[in-house]
């Protein structure tokens, strides 16, 4: 160790060496002065004189120093021009290594920028560990957010929190001289902005004096985008008026460049909110439904407040006790980080735990291929080791080696790492929040660096620490190079066999996958997605305020749009089924008064609705016009609300609704087939329509046509504009669209699992083919005497096939002992398949014994080719 | 004693102070002085030469380095020959051999 350690000593104990340096320089001048002195020289010319000599002790110092640098630099070179040599001369071993290292590398980063965006980066907000949301859990229903007199109430009463403040995120039309453009545009209270720690760049926030009750025009505070975008970065626009959603709004703020909304996926659609306007609302309505974020006050915990909280909702429900029906109230808070990450966190860790699988198959392919490579080297070392070179100069050329694959790793793995992000972000998981901050940045880079290092160190480290200081005592042998040690070939099969069983997992978790997003996608819908497409058609309420106006415009743009070449029919609902607002209402048979409301989606539709959807009417009729224009209080309910208030039969039958201090009372006219409104993971939900009313703002248009939702949207934008609505007509998609999004998150999840096990299967099989190709060609000097002495050439494939089956089978066997440990943890995840499912894991055993006969099958086949006669006679 | 110093080859430093060492361990003074020694002030080795090769040689692993106490009692530091020094001189030796071979056989050729 001393010779390294001196190496090294140069390096980093500078200050010693040039200590030890200045000693002895000393040390020789002292020894020619005691000469010249032994001489007869004078004291002071004998020093004097030894200076001169030695020529100046500063100026050797440089010298040395020189010779210092020189040497290392000069040795680095030559280690690195000799290791691009050994590689290039092994150009197979050298892909390999860098491909397959590239990546584990490359996929692990995915997953790590994709974990960091999520989960590990903190929020943009000042102190956002302490920024907090509300849930509310009351009449029977989870989730349903707080009412306007409760958040009043909090605001005055809560001493665990502050800056109680809300949001609601709307769609909206800005009007420009040009046409109406979409914007998105969030409904906020004053100290919402303040709260997630934002100040106007030019201008003021939302004030206190702007809440309800105002008449005058409203404020509205814009972002920077918007102001670049349409405004021309104008600073004259403060303080002018901007007309949305036909009614004009004065500018009062603008915001800083890069201010982002994150809040849960379930609220929020849009990180970027163009424009910000006030919540204008009663706050004696009992409306439940308003989204409520905080501040934890200084020195609070997130447990003091939750235990304030459950002292207040007892005084709360007395207050207010038309919007605590049904008991069981409870409002909680918790970190805003944490609400959003909810849902995709255990899928982010499957797959952080299938890309280390995917990492370590790497690592031991590489491990495999390192030792396989160093059995082969031994002569060429021991050569070189006979003819003079030092154990640690061996030692820093094997390490260079290792390093520039490193490099090579490295680098390609940051251009799948590219690619990878790329992929992920058009995978579109609406339900995993951040996304946007995914990006590569020095962490990255620093990670690839580190990764690649120590994985090609490790496994270059060891084999050439063992050559480089075994190999010199065993004698050069002469004749046939030394095929590797039988512990070598052990090391190597049980690798293979290990990467086989690594394989094994992220296969059984993406067939597992695979099979729960079959089961979902076959889930009856109740209605036919295909070829119809969708539009959002707001509605200036202020113009169209009166049903009857509405009615008429709704009308005119069912006309225009009908009239579409190859639409063939047209109707309106709202909202759709699978699209995020479902409408959740506590119903009940109107002629039991005291039994338990259940839940219900709702669902507001025009005649000709169910056609174009292609749900089909098991008894009954559809709406009318006549419906719509005398406001009938009717209802079509599908099959699953039917069979569970009324089995005896619905047609006829009145259906309550209850609302906040009123009921609604229905009468069945239709019965259709179950429809499916929520989620396929949310479990089934009872549905109801009603005719068209004054209810909702906008309705989303359905139309039947067998063109596409690109082809129909100018179209569709031109007629509903020339229908003179007052807005525009957005979000044009195919009915397909909210089928897919709704199992997006399974489909996400498939896709990756499924790339990562594409990944890992690769890998081993690299690995087996490796392996076997080198094992066989080690005994190819015994299959030619095999076959010389009279064995059949299927004997000898029989024996190459055997050994790939053996070792596949072994890794097979231990693989599946973990699968299921690993299955076990993500049964949340699956739909309608056990984790010990049958046929999946039999799938996986089937494919590995595929996989594993295709990389025996070709060292099997140039074992044929095996000549005996020149297999003896090579050396 | 000739006070001449002639120019040395590029390379013949090292094997001058691997033969020196092959005798015995020696500090950097005497190396010089024994080289002036033995050949006669024909190789007069400056510090600005012997230091950097001294430290090269003991980098390449072919000469080792430690602080002693010399005969006098004096703190110095002595260099040792290593067993790859040896083999790099036996090296060394040959190489040069046949150079002087070679050129004795131009230089006296017809």
């Amino acid at each position: 160790m001393g010779r390294l350690g001196r190496m090294i000593g140069n390096l980093l104990r500078r200050r010693e060496a040039e200590e030890s340096l200045d000693a002895e320089l000393h040390a020789f001048v002292d020894d020619l002065t005691r000469r010249n002195l032994a001489r007869g020289m004078a004291p002071g010319d004998a020093r004097r004189n030894a200076l001169l000599e030695a020529g100046g002790i500063e100026q050797v110092k440089e010298n040395v120093r020189d010779a210092w640098l020189g040497q290392s630099v000069e040795t680095t070179l030559q280690d690195i021009r000799y290791a691009v040599r050994t590689l290039k001369r092994s150009p197979g071993f050298t892909t390999v290594v860098v491909a397959t290292l590239a990546l584990g590398i490359g996929a692990n980063l995915v997953m790590f920028s994709l974990m960091r965006a999520v989960l590990w980066r903190p929020l943009p907000y000042p102190e956002p560990e302490r920024i907090v949301m509300l849930r509310v859990d009351a009449r029977n229903t989870p989730d349903t957010g707080a009412t306007m007199g409760e958040i009043q109430d909090l605001r005055e009463q809560s001493r665990t929190l502050a800056q109680i403040s809300f949001a609601d995120q709307r769609n909206a039309s800005l009007e420009l001289a040009s046409g109406m453009e979409y914007v998105s545009a969030a409904l906020i209270s004053d100290d919402f902005l303040p709260l997630l720690g934002t100040h106007a760049a030019t201008g003021r926030l939302l004030a206190a004096r702007m809440d309800a009750n105002q008449t005058g025009p409203l404020a509205a505070v814009i972002s920077d985008e918007l102001w670049h975008r349409r405004f021309g970065a104008d600073a004259s626009i403060v303080g002018r008026a901007i007309r949305i959603d036909g009614v004009d709004v004065q500018v009062v703020g603008i915001l800083p460049p890069g201010f982002r909304l994150y809040l849960p996926t379930s609220l929020i659609a849009d990180e970027q909110v163009d424009v910000w306007l006030p919540y204008r609302m009663d706050t004696s309505l009992p409306f439940r439904g308003i989204s409520v974020a905080a501040r934890l006050r200084p020195g609070v915990t997130l447990q003091q407040a939750n235990a304030e909280l459950a002292t207040l909702v007892p005084q709360f429900a007395r207050k207010y006790p038309a919007a605590y029906t049904g008991g069981n109230a409870r409002i909680t808070v918790n970190r805003i980080h944490e609400r959003m990450t909810q849902e995709s966190r255990p899928a982010l860790f499957l797959l952080f735990a299938a890309v280390g699988f995917v990492l370590l198959i790497a690592c031991v392919n590489v491990a495999n291929l390192m030792v396989a490579r160093g059995a082969a080297r031994q002569r060429e070392l021991e050569i070189r080791r006979a003819l003079g070179a030092g154990r640690v100069r061996i030692l820093r050329q094997l390490l260079t080696e290792s390093a520039l694959l490193a490099a090579a790793a490295a680098g390609v793995g940051l251009l799948w790492t590219h690619w990878g992000l790329e992929a992920i972000r058009r995978l579109g998981a609406s339900h995993i929040p951040m996304q946007s901050r995914m990006s590569m940045d020095g962490f990255v880079a620093a990670g690839a660096v580190l990764l690649s290092l120590v994985t090609t160190l490790a496994f270059g480290l060891l084999p050439a620490w063992r050559l480089a200081s075994g190999g010199a005592t065993t004698p050069l042998r002469a004749g046939r190079s030394e095929t590797a040690s039988s512990g070598a070939r052990r090391l190597q099969r049980t690798l293979v066999a290990l990467e086989v069983a690594l394989s094994i997992l992220p296969l059984a978790c993406g067939g597992l996958m695979l099979r729960s997003f079959v089961n979902l996608m076959q889930s009856p819908l109740g209605f036919r997605p295909d070829h119809v497409v969708t539009a959002e058609v707001p509605f200036d309420v202020h113009r169209f305020a009166k049903l009857e106006q509405r009615w008429a415009l709704l009308r005119q743009v069912f006309e225009r749009v009908r009239a579409l070449p190859r639409v063939q029919a047209v109707s309106a609902a709202w909202p759709l089924p699978l699209a995020a607002n479902q409408q959740t209402r506590r119903v009940g048979r109107a002629d039991q008064v005291d039994a338990l409301p259940i839940l219900a989606t709702q669902q507001i539709a025009a005649p000709g609705y169910l056609d174009v959807i292609g749900t089909p009417l098991r008894e009954g009729r559809d709406f009318t016009a006549e419906d719509v224009t005398a406001q009938r209080n009717v209802t079509i309910i599908d099959e699953g609300l039917a069979k569970r208030l009324w089995p005896e039969g619905a047609i006829g039958r009145r259906l309550v609704v209850y609302r906040t201090g009123w009921r609604h009372e229905l009468e069945i006219v239709g019965v259709t087939s179950a429809i499916r409104t929520t989620r396929v993971r949310d479990g089934d939900m009872p549905h109801f329509m009603m005719p068209y009313d004054d209810y909702p703002g906008s309705m989303t248009l359905v139309l039947k046509s067998p063109d596409s939702a690109e082809s129909l949207a100018q179209g569709i934008r031109s007629a509903v504009d020339a229908a003179n609505g007052g807005r525009a007509a957005f979000d044009i998609r195919p009915m397909s669209a909210y089928v897919a999004d709704s199992v997006g998150d399974t489909r996400f999840l498939l896709l990756v699992l499924a790339a990562f096990a594409g990944a890992a299967v690769l890998l081993a099989a690299v690995g087996l083919y490796g392996t076997l190709a080198y094992l066989t060609a080690q005994r190819t000097r015994e299959f030619g005497i095999r076959l010389a002495l009279g064995s059949s050439v299927t004997g000898i494939v029989t024996i190459v096939i055997r050994e790939g089956v053996l070792l596949a089978s072994a890794g097979a066997v231990a693989g599946l002992m973990g699968v299921a440990a690993v299955t076990h943890a993500m049964r949340e995840m699956l739909y309608g398949v056990r984790p010990l499912d049958g046929p999946t894991l039999a799938g996986v055993v089937v494919l590995v014994g595929v996989v594993a006969l295709a990389a025996a099958g070709v060292p099997a086949w140039r074992a044929t080719r095996i000549d005996p006669q020149a297999s003896l006679r090579s050396e | 004693m000739p006070d001449r110093t002639l120019e040395l080859l590029k390379g013949t430093l090292d094997l001058l102070i691997l033969r020196t060492l092959d005798l015995r361990p020696m500090h950097g003074s005497a190396i010089a002085e024994r080289i002036a020694q033995v050949t006669r002030g024909a190789f007069q080795v400056k510090a600005g030469s012997l230091f950097p090769a001294l430290h090269r040689l003991e980098q390449e692993g072919w000469i080792a380095g430690e602080w002693r106490e010399s005969e006098e009692g004096r703190r110095v530091r002595s260099y040792t020959l290593t067993r790859e020094g040896k083999r790099q001189l036996a090296l060394e030796k040959r190489t040069w051999t046949r150079i002087v071979e070679a050129m004795t056989a131009l230089l006296e050729s017809a």
